[in-house]
């Protein structure tokens, strides 16, 4: 459902994405990992469209996403992304955050949203603090909402961005038992994360970058337990250890 | 001071609603033209946002007098003939609304980067995340900055004066040169600008408050 073809990607005379070539399948869940730098954001935000790519193909649902007549909006409707950071609207209450999209992109009944957006916060674990405000959230809490977000527009896939990484740790947990049960529910997911438990718990893949290229693409557990390319047994080495 | 307000009241009583009207009328169309110029200041067209900057950058830098001297002195030689009054208030209306455009463009930009991207990857249009998600956080942002450009237009409107513009300074330079009771006139004169600017300044402390209440 999503292909990569020779991809290149310079910012300005940097070529941060270097003839990439990957594919995805429907309800997979790849776990990409890599040095800061590696170009994984940049990977990941190729694929709904918040960066432009200079040369190749890159397919989503069957669309080219570089044609000059691509409707990103389209396209974004059924790609969700999860930021590092959350990114969820503070001035809209935990339940205006899930329901805005649906009801103002898709045109959804507000009541209809409404009952949705409870159905996933309940999935999430935040059906509780439906009228509170992001401010007044723990990181985890509010990541979790972003999940819900991201979900309410129901999307064929789901990219992560670090969704972790800036959370205090005895949050993150809660976080990765959502992506988890939403990884055996079959969602398609599409992860940069460092967390190299849930890569082997639910991980069918891992994809090792470096240097703006993919060196590595191969099972997770195989992976995990005999990294081939020296950079990736020294990274995998680094993460384990602080971990 | 008695004396002067029961023989020159009805003057400054004039000049006050003058000024009153003007600021208003003032306030309300640079407030449209500001917040319109800010948003294209920021927007992806790199025509739209070169001439909106061209705008700013022309009507900040110049004395708000000369402006109001080119629309009573050079306008109605090419194109209509206007008074002071209206010149005045185009030239008051230009003027505050390239500082207004500064503060709304600060606004928009004071909102994280991630909060547009949000707005994208859920389906939004740009102009879309503008409106629900940018522009919303934006305006706590502009308030304070926005009252001191109120309360700036307020005191500005006596440029008014040296076009004839029938204001509260104009009616206040006449007084007191019939009077030559420059004391009590100004004096009167002040407080009937402290009359329009210090409500003004309470109430956007206010609308500041309340959008600070939620979240
Ligand atoms: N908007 C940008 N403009 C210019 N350079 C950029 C931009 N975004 C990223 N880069 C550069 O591209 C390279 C890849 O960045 P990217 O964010 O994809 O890395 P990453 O693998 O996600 O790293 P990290 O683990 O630190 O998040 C980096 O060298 C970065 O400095
Ligand atoms: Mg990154």
């Amino acid at each position: 459902m999503i292909e990569f073809k020779n991809v290149n990607k310079y910012y300005g005379d940097y070529h941060a994405l270097k003839n990439i070539n990957l594919s995805f399948k429907k309800g997979e869940v790849a776990v990409v990992i890599g040095p800061s730098g590696s170009g994984k954001s940049t990977m990941l935000r190729c694929i709904n469209g918040l960066e432009d790519i200079n040369d190749g193909t890159l397919m989503v649902n069957n669309i080219d996403l570089h044609a000059n007549d691509t409707n990103l909006n389209s396209i974004r409707k059924n790609v969700g992304m999860v930021f590092q950071h959350f990114n969820l609207y503070p001035h809209m209450s935990v339940i205006e955050n899930v329901t805005l999209a649906p009801i103002k992109v898709l045109k959804q009944d507000p009541e209809k949203a409404r009952q949705t957006a409870e159905k996933l916060l309940k999935k999430v674990n935040m059906l509780d603090r439906k009228d509170h405000y992001p401010s007044q959230l723990s990181g985890g809490q509010q990541q979790r909402v972003a999940i819900a977000r991201g979900l309410a527009m129901n999307p064929s896939v789901l990219l992560f961005d670090e969704p972790t990484s800036a959370l205090d740790p005895e949050t993150i947990d809660d976080v990765l038992d959502v992506m988890k049960k939403l990884a055996r529910e079959g969602m398609t997911m599409i992860v940069v994360t460092h967390e190299m438990g849930f890569a082997r718990e639910v991980g069918d893949r891992i994809i090792f970058m470096a240097e703006g290229q993919v060196i590595e693409d191969r099972d997770a557990v195989e992976f995990y337990e005999n990294p081939h390319d020296p950079r990736a047994k020294q990274f995998l080495g680094k993460i384990i250890h602080h971990a | 001071m008695i004396e002067l307000l029961s023989t020159y009241g009805g003057m400054l009583l004039r000049g006050f609603v003058n000024t009153l009207i003007a600021s208003v009328i003032a306030l309300f169309f640079s407030m449209i033209i500001g917040t319109l110029v800010g948003i294209l200041q920021v927007s992806k067209n790199k025509f739209a946002k070169g001439l909106a900057n061209a705008y700013v950058q022309l009507f900040l830098n110049i004395p708000l007098l000369v402006i109001v001297l080119f629309f009573y002195v050079v306008f109605p030689m090419y194109v209509a003939n206007i008074n002071g009054y209206t010149a005045g208030i185009i030239g008051l209306t230009i003027y505050t609304s390239a500082f207004i455009a500064e503060t709304v463009r600060a606004g928009i930009q004071g909102v994280p980067a991630g909060q547009m991207e949000a707005g994208l990857s859920t389906g939004f249009t740009y102009w879309e995340t503008m409106r629900y998600i940018i522009l919303p956080q934006a305006i706590k942002i502009v308030i304070p900055p926005l009252g001191n450009q109120f309360i700036n237009l307020v005191k500005n409107s006596s440029v008014f004066a040296m076009v004839a513009g029938l204001d509260l300074m104009y009616y206040g330079d006449l007084i007191a040169s019939e009077t030559f009771n420059t004391f009590g006139t100004y004096t009167m004169v002040a407080l009937f600008y402290l009359v329009i600017t210090l409500p003004l300044t309470h109430f956007m402390q206010y609308a500041e408050r309340r959008l600070a209440a939620k979240d």
